[in-house]
């Protein structure tokens, strides 16, 4: 045998060194410090006062060790669960998740293929889809529903996710008051609170506001998912050369210090709640103003961004899977395959907006089907080569020799199949034969297998409990906003 | 019984258990030619079908026809004995034409029919015309099969076709070709009688015509 070997287990890629990591980390600190970010949220600010801060009106100037003491105690590894117990997500340095992205207006009709409004039971559908896909491994709704009482679509939406899917949901909510409701969804789902704090089922999603505002609404969610002990995802959406520096480096900077905002503001209120750092980094494009979805910009400094969560040993929410083409095209297929590749290969743990497209504002299940497909391809090239005597077959070679062949070889049919990625889609038919199947190009076939797993995939059984449970809450936020309106 | 389980070993490619059971059929006294149509056909029928409907991967089928292999090396001495010889579905010539060193894919077509239970005579690779011609004659095939997968010996196909013409055989056999370079157009262009496209086309282009000639003489 040989000795001293080093093999590599996957392939290995990282855009940012320690020593470009650690310069940007101490820049981090220093905005933290010396720029200071704006905190609009009372008890926030007092929180951080009483830990240290200096306070100026709603803007705090965070000295350096309460964040390396916030950094020390968030978790850097916990598991998101499936509802019903078939499965987790393990948030721990390179495991990688992808899913899809939150909250657009408008949506693209699967049947008739027009842009219109989403609306509830799209939701269903999206997460009905997401459930038979197996590289989407957490769902997001895709759009804003606007056919509920508008005030609570973010609480309709979850109802619809997470009823018609086992996998973890990335939720959203206007306000405190309905990211309540939703965790009680929850819990109803999970089988009691005590269950939920055991095994949480979703995650929380919210977003600061760049450059170096955390909101009030951002805040106080935050603080409540600290309370609860739900994984909150704190996600500045960057637009370089816009509200951000137009440089990738100082991008990152202030992305981090925001993000870093929301891990000391969590961990003052509850030590070691779980917390996930990242976002959507990229710029703002100069002919058009639109925040560019599809760029290289994208894939590159959310690498950047995931390197720097590994270096401080925090999980990742990165961003792949999205276009700013309109509909389900060329261009979506690029722009999808380059941003999931990325952010597959760099190892960002929960990889969201596979189906973001029209540059955040239609949401496209084709897209969905497509980048899964996608995925498949991209996990293939990062599990690596393996390299060992019975990989190198070099008996095998010698067996067969020159002028042979490999077919009839046991070696060939004890690895082909794990060796070989199959698609489900993309074609190899030689002409004829595709020719006669149809001539059917990829996009015909995307469509064809959503309507498939629209009209077929048998969605989850909710228990008849958590059924009754979620109509009680439903009842309770419409009896709530019902009150308000008076109110006002 | 025998017959079901022989042919789901072909269909598994599991070479010991088709071994057993061909021998255990013989000791009962099931004639080579049930063993062959009832057991190893049916199941490299089911075999073709699963692969078309792309159930199952080329080197899975391959196996398949490897224990097909073994199992009619058991039978055959049975036959001795009795008829003569296996009445197999039909015969396939195949060669690469001259000038032109690739193999693996006229191999496989080769072993692609094999498993459907066709007889494969495979002259090899840099075959002149006048090998392709006396094969011809030799064997008498339903079929000849022609490989080319350069733009430079395709026209080496035509060859062929001709020094049929001029040996008076070219009515006797079916001709198809296939190949990197090669398409319907330049089948059609060339007198060549089929395109096959994949091993797969290859094996659907001689069933059909060796159905074709059986239903011509009969």
């Amino acid at each position: 045998m040989r000795t001293n070997v080093t093999t590599n287990r996957t392939t290995q890629f990282q855009v940012l060194s320690e020593d470009q990591c650690e310069a940007i980390y101490h820049n981090v600190l220093e905005v933290m410090q010396r720029t200071g970010v704006d905190v609009h949220h009372e008890e926030a600010r007092n929180l951080l006062k009483e830990a240290g801060s200096h306070v100026d009106g709603v803007r705090v100037y965070i000295p350096p060790y309460l964040v390396k003491e916030a950094i020390s105690l968030v978790p850097d590894n916990f598991i998101v669960h499936h509802w019903d117990g078939s499965g987790v997500l393990r948030l721990r340095k390179n495991e990688v998740y992808p899913g899809t992205g939150p909250s657009m207006p408008n949506y693209i009709d699967p049947y008739t293929e027009e842009r219109r409004s989403f609306l509830r039971k799209d939701a269903a559908d999206v997460a009905r889809v997401c459930d038979a896909l197996e590289n989407i491994h957490f769902v997001e709704g895709l759009g804003s529903i606007s056919d509920t009482t508008t005030e609570l679509s973010d609480l309709y939406e979850f109802v619809e996710l997470i009823t018609n899917t086992t996998k973890p949901i990335a939720a959203w909510s206007f306000d405190r008051e309905n990211c309540e409701s939703i965790y009680k969804v929850a819990v109803a789902m999970a089988g009691g609170e005590e269950e939920f704090q055991r095994k949480p089922n979703f995650m929380f999603y919210m977003e600061p506001i760049p450059p170096l505002v955390s909101n009030h609404e951002s805040v106080d969610k935050a603080l409540f998912c600290a309370e609860k002990h739900v994984p909150a995802i704190y996600t500045p959406c960057c637009m370089g050369g816009g509200t951000e520096p137009a440089t990738f480096a100082g991008l990152l900077t202030n992305a981090t210090a925001e993000c870093l905002t929301g891990l000391v503001i969590g961990q003052l209120k509850r030590r070691g709640a779980p917390f996930i750092m990242g976002g959507v980094m990229t710029v703002m494009d100069m002919l058009t103003t639109t925040y560019i979805y599809g760029g290289p910009e994208l894939s590159i400094m959310c690498a950047g961004i995931t390197d720097l969560g590994k270096y401080l040993d925090i999980p990742v929410f990165s961003t792949g899977g999205c276009t700013d083409a309109k509909i389900t095209e060329p261009q979506a297929a690029i722009e999808g395959a380059i941003s999931n590749y990325t952010a597959v290969l760099s190892g960002g743990n929960i990889i969201h907006d596979t189906g973001y497209s029209e540059s955040g504002l239609t949401g496209n299940l084709f897209n969905v089907v497509m980048n899964d497909e996608i995925l498949g391809m991209a996990f293939h090239i990062a599990k690596g080569i393996e390299v060992n005597e019975e990989t190198m077959a070099i008996d095998v070679i010698d067996k067969v020799g020159p002028q042979g062949h490999y077919l009839l070889h046991e070696h060939t049919n004890r690895h082909f199949r794990t060796e070989t990625w199959e698609p489900e889609m993309l074609n190899r038919l030689p002409y004829e034969e595709w020719k006669n199947a149809g001539a059917k190009t990829l996009g015909e076939k995307v469509k064809e297998k959503t309507r498939h797993l629209i009209e077929n995939h048998q969605p989850p059984e909710v228990p008849e409990s958590a059924q009754k449970e979620i109509e009680k809450i439903l009842k309770e936020a419409e009896e709530r906003v019902a009150r308000e309106k008076v109110a006002k | 019984m025998i017959l079901k389980k022989l042919s789901q070993a072909m269909i598994e490619g599991e070479v010991e258990m088709g071994k057993e059971l061909a021998q255990q059929g013989i000791e009962e006294g099931l004639s080579p030619q049930e063993l062959l149509d009832d057991g190893v056909l049916a199941g490299m029928e089911v075999v073709g079908d699963r692969f078309k409907n792309y159930e199952m991967y080329i080197p899975e089928v391959l196996n398949s026809a490897s224990v097909m292999h073994e199992v009619m090396n058991i039978i055959k001495p049975a036959l001795v004995s009795s008829e003569g010889d296996f009445k197999m579905k039909g015969t396939v010539v195949l060669g690469t034409v001259e000038g032109d060193l690739h193999d693996i894919g006229k191999n496989l077509v080769g072993l692609m029919l094999e498993g459907a239970g066709f007889k494969v005579v495979d002259i090899g690779i840099d075959q002149p015309a006048k090998s392709f011609v006396d094969a011809v004659e030799k064997e008498k095939p339903e079929v000849l099969g022609m490989s080319a997968l350069l733009t430079t010996t395709a026209p080496k196909i035509t060859e062929v076709i001709e020094s049929l013409k001029e040996a008076n055989l070219r009515d006797s056999v079916k001709t198809m070709a296939g190949g990197a370079v090669i398409d319907q157009a330049f089948c059609d262009e060339n007198g060549v009688d089929a395109y096959g496209s994949s091993a797969t086309a290859a094996m659907e282009i001689t069933q059909k015509f060796v159905e074709e000639v059986k239903n011509n003489a009969s």
